[in-house]
């Protein structure tokens, strides 16, 4: 019950958090915003009383406050507004966008969580080790690496090169018939409808965008692990366990491993908001038609209710999945009371 | 070391001088060496481009586009024809400009927001607190994307919307700082000998909350680069054709498909070189001001 309380209360602590965002998107893009919106639609030749006309059907003309209590009153209602270039919900635009942007980042999440707790153990274990510089240098090499420079590199060689991986056009082989729409992530649709071909270029497609993402993420977990492990392994009870004789396999991974990989969980929801942002640098190369691309795209345009929809968007999904890790976190933790 | 005094024959053991501990704790800590040497040379790079740059980096010649790299061009030419290797160079200054600018404006801004609200705990405390937290519940990337969008793209708006991101990391260490100094003896002593508030936080305060903001800010330079090199990359930092090494990247990427790596490769590769020095010192400073955490 306590835990149920707990969770409420957290979740109405949101409340105001997310007010917040939404009051900063707000002055960012209508109160600071350099240029009048309406110079980005109207032809460069259009008379006074046209631009007049749109400004007040985008409802520009009125007092800032009443800007906002619409703004407010459509953003409860799930309503973004119309983008300024397509003339479409951006809601529904977003929607749209949404699946091939989460299939790639958590693909890259699993792929960094995959290769950058075991590399963290390793050099926490065989600290000082050979072992330990060669995983310190990746994971320093892959927080100082751009990932658009990566990205690039990949490109270069694996295409460029040696014609292993698919031109950097997309998510599928456009000559393969794209699967049926069930779940929106290509590589599941495709299993499902049991079409192979397409899953196979599904993920030959989505190979080296992953890595690209995954690099950069990778890092921060390496980091984190190899510090937890660190810790842990000079406490009392692994000592004690050693003390006992146990084998070395045995403490490492029955009793050390689950401490250690507690602050690893709370990474995650940071590493994921990189991912979201890197996401709009690595989509725009490899033509992923996604919501990073989708941000690129509004930015080119100076489509100023899109790049508010997608940082809205990024932003909440940045604080809830920082809830989620942080309840998990206490979940797991049972030296946390609540 | 102390055979390099030539004092043979005392006793009494010298105390070092500030450049022998210096280096005495360099040779202990080579990775953080290495970074200062890094971060040293591309300072150096920065100043002394006008005579480092064999060309003019805003020259362009159509006849010479796109050359692979040579003995006259040892990075190769852009597609306007302008020299790889000289724009490198030129892109240091303008590279290391963005990111200590951006740093300084936030180191300023954020320790003097978190002074205060160390200081005077209570209502503007709480307002500064959750101001700062509002900040931080964008992704950073993602928040500076939205400010230099908002603000339009340029040199000094890249800067203010790199700032932004990393105001709140020091308006939390100057405010955890100031909260666990003030109960010091010392800052209750200026206190009750009658010391104004403005002097006990600026003379006494501050000056002993400096060792982890100072530490964070040798790591910083080399995110804000990061995040300057992505956001020109978009187009919402500096414009074609200023030297900026991410904008260098972008120009270079249409070509990558086709072969032409190396319009691309020696600006990441200075990207790399820059961020990874910044990253080595702060690791080392962090080692050797807190041994617990290697």
């Amino acid at each position: 019950m306590n835990l149920f309380i707990y969770i409420l209360k957290r979740l109405l602590l949101l409340i105001p958090l997310l007010f917040g965002v939404t009051l900063v998107v707000f002055i960012l893009t209508r109160v600071v915003i350099a240029g009048n919106p309406i110079d980005q639609i109207v032809p460069p030749m259009a008379s006074q009383e046209m631009r007049d006309q749109l400004a007040k059907r985008y409802g520009l003309t009125d007092p800032i406050l009443v800007q906002y209590g619409k703004y407010m009153l459509n953003l409860v209602r799930g309503d973004l507004g119309v983008s300024f270039r397509s003339g479409l919900p951006v809601t529904q635009e977003i929607i749209k966008f949404f699946p091939a942007t989460f299939e790639l980042t958590t693909y890259a999440m699993l792929l960094a969580l995959l290769v950058g707790i075991p590399l963290g153990v390793a050099s926490a274990v065989w600290r000082d080790t050979w072992i330990d510089h060669v995983s310190r240098f990746l994971s320093v090499s892959g927080i100082s690496m751009p990932v658009f420079w990566f990205s690039l590199l990949l490109i270069y060689f694996f295409f460029f090169k040696l014609h292993i991986a698919p031109a950097p056009l997309g998510r599928m082989n456009p000559r393969i018939s794209t699967p049926d729409f069930v779940t929106g992530w290509l590589t599941i649709d495709a299993l499902v409808s049991g079409n192979f071909r397409a899953f196979r270029s599904a993920v030959a497609n989505l190979t080296l965008p992953t890595i690209a993402l995954a690099y950069g993420a990778m890092a921060p977990i390496a980091r984190m692990a190899r510090s937890g492990m660190v810790d842990v392994l000079s406490t009392d009870y692994i000592r004690t366990a050693r003390a006992q004789g146990l084998r070395r396999r045995t403490v490492i991974f029955k009793y050390a491993l689950k401490n250690a990989l507690l602050p690893v969980v709370t990474m995650t929801a940071i590493v994921y908001g990189f991912l979201l942002g890197g996401s709009v640098l690595v989509e725009n190369i490899f033509a992923w038609p996604g919501l990073g691309r989708y941000a690129y795209d509004a930015i080119a345009s100076a489509d100023y209710t899109a790049i508010q929809g997608f940082v809205l968007y990024a932003t909440t999904m940045y604080i809830l999945l920082f809830l989620i890790t942080d309840l998990l976190y206490k979940f797991l933790n049972p030296r946390i009371e609540f | 070391m102390a055979s390099t005094l030539g004092q043979k024959d005392t006793y009494m053991p010298k105390r070092p001088t500030t450049w022998q501990r210096f280096k005495r704790t360099m040779r202990k800590n080579p990775v953080t060496a290495l970074g200062l040497f890094i971060v040293a040379s591309l300072i150096f790079i920065a100043i002394f481009a006008p005579w480092l740059a064999p060309y003019d980096p805003y020259a362009t010649d159509p006849r010479i586009s796109l050359e692979p790299p040579s003995r006259a061009h040892p990075f190769g030419t852009d597609t306007f024809g302008s020299d790889v290797l000289s724009r490198v160079i030129y892109g240091a200054r303008l590279d290391l400009m963005i990111a200590f600018g951006a740093v300084g404006i936030a180191l300023v801004v954020g320790c003097l927001l978190g002074a205060i609200a160390g200081y005077w705990e209570g209502m503007l405390a709480e307002i500064i607190m959750r101001i700062v937290e509002l900040l931080q519940a964008f992704p950073a990337f993602i928040l500076a994307l939205a400010i230099a969008g908002a603000l339009g793209a340029s040199f000094r708006n890249l800067i203010i919307a790199i700032a932004m991101t990393n105001i709140p990391i020091y308006a939390h260490l100057m405010r955890i700082s100031i909260l666990s100094n003030k109960q010091h003896d010392y800052s209750m002593a200026a206190v009750s000998l009658g010391a104004s508030p403005m002097r006990v936080l600026f003379k006494h305060l501050l000056p002993n909350s400096l060792a982890p903001i100072f530490i964070q800010s040798t790591l910083q330079p080399g995110y804000a680069i990061l995040t300057a090199a992505g956001l020109s990359f978009i187009g919402l930092g500096v414009k074609i054709p200023e030297p900026e090494w991410g904008l260098m990247v972008a120009m270079g990427s249409p070509r990558i498909i086709s072969g032409d790596w190396w319009v691309s490769l020696f600006p990441g590769l200075f990207i790399i070189i820059a961020v990874m020095g910044f990253n080595l010192i702060g690791d080392g400073l962090q080692d050797i001001f807190d041994p617990q955490r290697r």
